[in-house]
Formats: C-alpha cells, sequence, structure tokens
C-alpha cells in the first residue's frame, strides 16, 4: 500500500517566500497607484464580512469565479487567478486561505452593497490576492483584520495599494507613510529584536547580580 | 509687592474668545467647572496647568509667546481632561507617578539622575498623551467633515515646529502621528535624532587593601577582583540601553489606544517603554520657544502638588495593579507573536522582566518609595507600605467563646397529638383549647414538639499582647523587616475580628515604648510597631511582670474571662527574656506563662538558639528568616489561637 502522507502548511516564512518569489515592485505600486475610497469606508466593508467567506471548506476557486468570473462563475477571469489560487490552497494554510476570501468579498461586496466610489479595478487580482493571503496573512492573522482596529486599517490600506488605489484624500507620501507605519512585517521583525535584546539585558543583568554577591561574600570573608 | 494668586487672577477676566472657548472645551467633556484663572506672567515652565480641587489655569501671555492663543478651545479642554481623564484624583495621580517610578527601578534606578523627580514629569508626560488623543477624537467626531482637522492636532503642528532634539520626545511626536493617522514628518522628522554618545571613563583598577599576613593578603586581592569584576559587569549593563525610537513609538500609540480608560495600568507600559530613554537623554535640551512648551508636553502639569496624607498612601499602595510586573511591551509582543504562529517561547522561569519585584510582588521597595514620597511624612510611608504588604494576608483572629453556652439547647418545633401514654406533663394546654373546650384525652389533646438546637460555636475576638525587638540587630523597619511585617499582620487580624491589641517597642534596658492599654486604634498601633531603637537587647522583664501581676492573683477564681496572647517578635537576643543580663527577674517569663494562655516567640535566629529556653519556659517558637516567612508563620499563630487545644502539628513551630 502507498505511503500517503499529509503534505505540511506552509509556515509564515514559506508563505513570505512565496511572496516574494512572485517579484511585485511595491515602488512601481506606488508610482500607479490613482486615487481610489477611502480607508474608512473599505474597513467597514472589510469587517461585515459574511462568515461563509471564512469557511476553510468554501473552494477558493468557486469562489473566485463567482466574484471574478468572466464565463457566468465558472472560472476566474484570468489564468493567472487561477494559478494564484491554487499555489494558496497548495499552502494548507487557512490563514492564507481566509487572507483571499476577504479580499474576494471586498470586490463582492461592490455588487452586494454598492459600489465603492471611485469603483475599483480588477485588473491588479492576482498580485492582490496575493498582497493578502501570502504577505499580510503570514504575519497577522486574518481574525485581527476584523476584530483590531489597527490591523483593519493596514489590511484596508494593503488592499488599496495593490488593487492600484490610493485612498481617498491622501496623497502618494501620505499614504504610502501611514501604511510603512502600520506595517506588520516591518514590526513583527523589530519586535523579535528587540525581545532578543531585552532576553539579552536580563542575562546580564542576572551576570551582574552575580558579581555583586561575589564581591560581598569576598568583601565578607576579607573582613 | 506681589498681591496674593486669588488677587492676581481675579483681575483677568475671560474675553469673548476665551469664553467661548471655555463654554465649547465644557461642552465637549460633558462638565460644568468654574472659570479658568487667568494668570499672565506667571512663573510656570508652561501656559497652562491645573491644581486640585479641580481649578484649571491659564497664563495668557505665555500661550500668545507659543503662537498658541488661537486654540483656547483645545488648551483648555486638556487641562478639563486631567480632571475629567487623568489623573483625575489625587489618588490617581499618585498611582501614576507610582508605576512609572516602578519602571524606572525595573530599568536601572541608578542610571537615571533625578529618577523620582523624572517620574513625576512621565506621569504628566503620560497623561497629557490620553487626554490629547481624547480631545482630538471628540473634536473629530463632533466636526464631522466641518473641519480637515481637529484643532488639537493643529496646535500640535504649532507646538511641534521645532524639530525635537532629543530622542525621547521624537518616540512622543511620532506616536501622536500614529494616534491621529498623519504621515511622517507631520510633527517630527520622518527620522528619530541620534542618540548622545556618553564617554565613559573606565575606573582604574581596585586596589587591595593592606594588610598583615599572608592570608590576608590573598583575601584581600580577592576582594580586589571581585570588586574589579563587578564593575566590568556594571559597565557592560550601563552600555545596554534598549531604544529603538521607531518601534517604540508604534508600541506608544498602541498603549494609549489600549489604555485610554486606564491610566493607572497603562502608566507603567508607558514607563517601561520611556525609561531607557531617560539614560540615554543625559545631555541638556536645547532651549527655545518652543522647547519649553515642549519639554512640558504643552501642559506644565499639577501646580502645588502636596504631599500624599496617610490615607491617600495606603489607598496608592494598596493599589492592586502596583502589583503587575513590569515588563517592556515588545518583549509582551514578541512573546504573543511566538505563541500565535506556534513556535512558542520557552516556558516563562519567572524572572522575565521581574527585575525589582519582590517576594510580596509590590517590586517597589520601601526604600524606594520613601524616596519617591520625600515630601510626606516618613512614619506614614512607612505606616502605609507594611499595612497594604500584610492586606493580602489578614483574616479575622478569633478564638472559642470563653462563655458557658445555653443549658437549653432546644427549640419548640410543631404541634403533635398526645395522646394517653405520653407524659401528661408534656401537654400543651393553650394548644389544646383553642382546638377544643371540650377536652377529650387523645383526640383534643395537643403537645408541642422539641427540636434539638445546638448552636453554633461561639467566637469571640482576641486580645493580642506584641512585644517587638527594636534593638541594632533587628532589621530596622525601614529595609523590610520580616517581625514588623507579621507583627502588622496579627494587629490587621486581630482588629478584623473584633479585637484589640497592645504594642510594646524595646531595645536596651530602659528603653521601652508603646501604650500601656489595649486599644483599636491601628494608627497608634503602627506607630508602636515602627519605632526603631536601634541600641542593646533587654527583654523589658520587670514591665513584663508587672503587666501580668494582676492577672496572677485573679487566675483561677473566675474574676476575668478575658483570655491572654502574647506574642514576642525578636532575634538571638532574646535570651534576655530568660534571664540573661538579668538574673533578678530570671523567673518572670515561666511565671508569667502560667497565666496567659498562648505565648509564642517570633525569631529571627538562624541558629534556632532560642528553642530550648523557650520549650523549657512553656512558649511557642516560630522561626522567620524572610519578608515572606511572616504570612505563613501568622496564619500558624492564627490556627493555634483558633484552636487553642488542638494538635500541635504545625511543621514549622515549636510547642514548649
Amino acid at each position: 500500500m502507498a505511503d500517503r502522507t499529509e503534505p505540511e502548511i506552509d509556515s509564515a516564512e514559506q508563505l513570505l517566500q512565496r511572496w516574494l518569489d512572485r517579484g511585485d515592485d511595491v515602488d512601481a505600486a506606488w508610482q500607479q497607484a490613482v486615487p481610489g475610497p477611502s480607508v474608512d469606508v473599505v474597513s467597514s466593508r472589510l469587517s461585515s464580512i459574511p462568515k461563509s467567506f471564512l469557511d476553510d471548506r468554501v473552494s477558493l476557486l468557486g469562489l473566485a469565479g463567482d466574484v471574478l468570473g468572466a464565463d457566468r462563475g465558472r472560472t476566474p477571469a484570468s489564468t493567472e487567478i487561477v494559478q494564484l489560487l491554487t499555489d494558496v490552497a497548495q499552502t494548507r494554510s487557512s490563514a492564507a486561505r481566509r487572507g483571499a476570501a476577504i479580499a474576494l468579498w471586498l470586490w463582492a461586496s461592490e455588487d452586494l452593497l454598492g459600489a465603492f466610489t471611485p469603483r475599483l479595478e480588477t485588473a491588479h487580482a492576482s498580485r492582490t490576492l496575493a498582497a493578502l493571503a501570502l504577505r499580510l496573512a503570514a504575519v497577522v492573522d486574518p481574525s485581527e483584520w476584523i476584530s483590531d482596529a489597527e490591523r483593519r486599517d493596514e489590511a484596508a490600506r494593503t488592499f488599496l495599494l495593490w488593487s492600484g488605489a490610493l485612498p481617498a484624500g491622501e496623497d502618494r507620501e501620505t499614504a504610502r507613510s501611514l501604511l510603512d507605519m502600520r506595517d506588520s512585517l516591518q514590526r513583527n521583525g523589530a519586535l523579535a529584536a528587540a525581545a532578543a535584546e531585552h532576553a539579552h539585558r536580563l542575562e546580564v543583568t542576572r551576570a551582574l547580580n552575580d558579581a555583586r554577591a561575589r564581591e560581598a561574600a569576598a568583601r565578607y570573608t576579607h573582613e | 509687592m506681589t498681591p496674593p494668586l486669588g488677587t492676581r487672577a481675579r483681575e483677568h477676566t475671560l474675553d469673548e474668545q476665551q469664553r467661548a472657548a471655555w463654554q465649547s472645551a465644557q461642552a465637549l467633556w460633558g462638565v460644568r467647572l468654574h472659570d479658568p484663572l487667568l494668570e499672565p506672567g506667571s512663573t510656570m515652565p508652561s501656559f497652562a496647568w491645573f491644581s486640585f480641587p479641580p481649578q484649571v489655569s491659564v497664563d495668557p501671555v505665555e500661550a500668545r509667546r507659543h503662537g498658541v492663543d488661537g486654540f483656547y478651545e483645545s488648551i483648555f479642554a486638556h487641562e478639563i481632561g486631567h480632571h475629567v481623564l487623568s489623573p483625575s484624583t489625587r489618588i490617581d495621580s499618585f498611582t501614576i507617578t507610582q508605576q512609572i517610578a516602578r519602571a524606572i527601578a525595573a530599568t536601572g534606578r541608578a542610571r537615571i539622575p533625578d529618577p523620582d523627580g523624572k517620574a513625576r514629569r512621565m506621569s504628566n508626560l503620560w497623561s497629557d498623551m490620553l487626554i490629547n488623543t481624547r480631545v482630538a477624537t471628540m473634536q473629530r467626531q463632533r466636526d464631522g467633515g466641518a473641519s480637515p482637522e481637529p484643532e488639537m492636532v493643529r496646535m500640535w503642528r504649532v507646538l511641534s515646529a521645532e524639530p525635537p532634539s532629543d530622542q525621547l520626545w521624537w518616540v512622543v511626536l511620532r506616536a501622536y502621528e500614529i494616534l491621529w493617522s498623519r504621515p511622517a514628518g507631520f510633527l517630527c522628522p520622518a527620522e528619530p535624532p541620534p542618540r548622545p554618545v556618553v564617554h565613559r571613563e573606565p575606573p582604574p583598577p581596585t586596589v587591595p587593601a593592606a594588610t598583615k599576613t599572608e592570608e590576608q593578603r590573598l583575601k584581600a586581592v580577592e576582594a580586589a577582583a571581585a570588586a574589579d569584576a563587578r564593575i566590568a559587569a556594571e559597565a557592560v549593563w550601563a552600555e545596554l540601553v534598549l531604544t529603538n525610537p521607531p518601534l517604540d513609538a508604534a508600541l506608544l500609540a498602541e498603549t494609549v489606544r489600549t489604555f485610554a480608560d486606564d491610566p493607572v495600568s497603562g502608566a507603567l507600559r508607558f514607563g517601561m517603554i520611556m525609561a531607557p530613554y531617560l539614560i540615554a537623554d543625559e545631555q541638556p535640551r536645547r532651549r527655545s520657544t518652543s522647547a519649553g512648551a515642549q519639554a512640558a508636553g504643552g501642559c506644565a502639569g499639577q501646580a502645588d502638588e502636596t504631599a500624599p496624607t496617610a490615607a491617600e498612601l495606603e489607598r496608592v499602595l494598596g493599589d492592586p495593579r502596583l502589583r503587575e510586573v513590569p515588563e517592556h511591551p515588545a518583549v509582551e509582543k514578541a512573546r504573543q507573536a511566538e505563541r500565535a504562529s506556534g513556535t512558542g517561547m520557552e516556558a516563562d522561569d519567572g524572572s522575565t522582566g521581574a527585575a525589582g519585584v519582590d517576594g510580596l510582588g509590590q517590586g517597589y521597595g520601601l526604600a524606594d518609595t520613601l524616596e519617591l514620597y520625600s515630601a510626606a511624612s516618613a512614619d506614614d510611608v512607612v505606616a502605609a507600605w507594611y499595612l497594604t504588604a500584610a492586606r493580602r494576608y489578614v483574616r479575622p483572629l478569633t478564638q472559642p467563646s470563653a462563655r458557658p453556652r445555653s443549658l437549653d439547647e432546644t427549640i419548640p418545633g410543631a404541634l403533635e397529638q398526645w395522646n394517653i401514654d405520653d407524659d401528661i406533663s408534656s401537654i400543651d394546654w393553650p394548644a389544646s383549647l383553642s382546638h377544643s373546650t371540650t377536652v377529650v384525652p387523645g383526640v383534643t389533646t395537643r403537645l408541642r414538639d422539641v427540636l434539638p438546637d445546638a448552636p453554633p460555636d461561639a467566637r469571640e475576638s482576641v486580645q493580642l499582647d506584641i512585644y517587638i525587638d527594636s534593638s541594632g540587630s533587628m532589621t530596622a523597619p525601614r529595609r523590610e523587616s520580616p517581625g514588623v511585617l507579621a507583627g502588622t499582620i496579627l494587629i490587621l487580624s486581630a482588629l478584623r475580628g473584633g479585637g484589640q491589641a497592645r504594642v510594646t517597642s524595646f531595645s536596651a534596658a530602659g528603653e521601652v515604648a508603646g501604650g500601656a492599654r489595649f486599644t483599636r486604634d491601628r494608627a497608634e498601633l503602627m506607630r508602636d510597631l515602627t519605632f526603631y531603637f536601634g541600641h542593646g537587647t533587654t527583654f523589658p522583664l520587670d514591665l513584663y511582670a508587672a503587666r501580668y501581676a494582676d492577672a496572677r492573683r485573679s487566675r483561677g477564681v473566675g474574676a476575668s474571662a478575658t483570655r491572654r496572647h502574647v506574642v514576642v517578635l525578636s532575634d538571638d537576643g532574646l535570651q534576655s527574656m530568660f534571664g540573661a543580663g538579668q538574673p533578678q527577674y530570671a523567673d518572670v517569663a515561666r511565671t508569667v506563662r502560667r497565666v496567659i494562655d498562648t505565648a509564642t516567640l517570633v525569631v529571627q535566629d538562624a541558629g534556632r538558639r532560642l528553642t530550648k529556653p523557650a520549650t523549657e519556659a512553656g512558649y511557642d517558637v516560630e522561626y522567620i528568616d524572610r519578608m515572606t516567612d511572616a504570612p505563613l508563620v501568622c496564619a500558624r499563630l492564627a490556627r493555634r489561637l483558633a484552636d487553642p487545644l488542638g494538635p500541635r502539628t504545625d511543621a514549622g513551630g515549636r510547642r514548649g
């Protein structure tokens, strides 16, 4: 009988590597971005996502066919999207799956809740899905995008950037600065470094306390 | 001559613009206060400040000089916020300052110049951040799209016109940018100013002390080497200033958002983020037009801050939030992130960020507390510290009642039929006749059933006679004495049980302090308990004998039902209690023991030398070595008092 082992779930590092392998140019994305809907509007839509979108049993490809399909919902509009969603499914990562589903919901909401002003283009759907499923979901669980205002803001800004839109009322520099401030990837790296430094400091503090104790013992013996 | 403050303030009334701003600032918070004081030409370090009882003061000349005289609504709203949001009360003001002082202690108090003054300034800065963020949010909600930016944010554009010269202030401004969703560079440059470089000259090697013998010389060399090793370790530690301005600004913004309604809890995290910058901030800050206002956070804080009272100190030190372990939010966040990613940090060994936390969880020693409240009465601080440290271990201390039980331990039950084979005396005639005026035995006769009713064991309060050794060999109360802590737990437990206590502090011969009578006055008892002579040790056997002389005569004739419990808190110098150094009273301890119900010696004696004489004289002995031993010893003592005839199987105590 053939040995059938379950493929392993992609780690955060592996998801990020998949994102880096795509080679999407963030500077170009900022340069090409044009005024879009406001962050508040996108955040509000994001927090009203139906539960069914977050259900791991729902097929991403089927969902994308419904939302982005050109042939009556049977397949997504582009093979690039099909390829990306197949990759996401292969990661077996629930976070990545839900990240992609949230992006699909934001497009779907235009039909269900009303179009964004200005309306969002889906020309960059593939990289937008990748940004949310492989980059952001790797460092912040998508459940936090819904529950935490700061992370919701980050997800909305990430979605807008890779969709080719600038948040309404913000120029390119402002929008970029505000997203950089909230970037969980950078922040997590800094946090890990800071935690390591604090752990090191605790070690040094222990060494100092030992040195003080030894000095006190030596002085006592001498006296 | 300078007129009094009130006179000067009344000379200046609000103009039309200021009146409108004052009204809208009050409406913003939904409160009504009496008018602010205008004090042009004041000597305060900024243009606005507050004081208790609630009062807002503004220097309009300074406000104009800083270019913020067009933002009176935000200035007033900020100062009102100090009375509504943070600190809101004097108690919270002291508690916030204490939290930040704890963070400074955990970071390295010795490395921060004027740590207590810095704690007070940081306390005001933390309140300022909470208030400014809240005011900007309320202004945004009120104005909606009518104003592109809240007035508070516009005022801070003016206040931050000059770039910050130190990292601490950059972190604060950057955090405001994050909180107000403004891009980098809005209030401060995108990059933080460089960290000041402090050059430290390495100290010369330690010279061994002069000695006479070769053995002494070797030990002196060893001691000098140990001193050099300690100096080297301190140098390494001093270099570890952990600051990451962009990360700390993000963590600060998150702390402000998370603890918007709990300034006291948030103050500890704020302190842990900012304290490393106080170490780095060793170079004099550049002074300029706006720097003064920046340094004060735009607000000069609380004016005329008077020292806390004894009651305030007890409430401050008793706040359970002061027991939280100081930890940098970066460590906490990293741990959460690792847990979420499933890798998980190694098991916490209990030392994480726990610098300065003692066994009692206060995390801030009595010596530190005394320094922080140097303006308050030291006796009040010491008493409040022990009272709050003891509070968690206090249980009502009672004993079985000495009064005889009631002979009739029954209660009347239900009416039942009396039958002819029942005792005739048990007929309840009123009940039978009320049933029927014609008496038919066994038919109309009734009896009242009787139910057993053993009352619960009666308890009564205790009278505790405490003798505390305040000789030089005992740890002084100001240096965290386990004996004083044990005494405090016992006093509070006796009082909680409705009892009384008497405390006698003794040291050398003739040195005795304390009240002569038993009392429920906690302040008096604590004053006696923390009294310290600091000389030799001679137990006052003459006083001891005299106090129980009457009891000796009355004992056994039933004249008094008051039971007597003696507790002596001392060390190995207590040999004097059994006649050492005063042979004329050698038998007093044994004689008195016969007329008291319990007698316990709680002693700090590593050699355990008191067991034999105490046992011979009939005294129980409890040994106490550290602060953390005190609660356990008191618990055993309480059990002994609660059940004086119970088995003596306690692990730590010895029965005489």
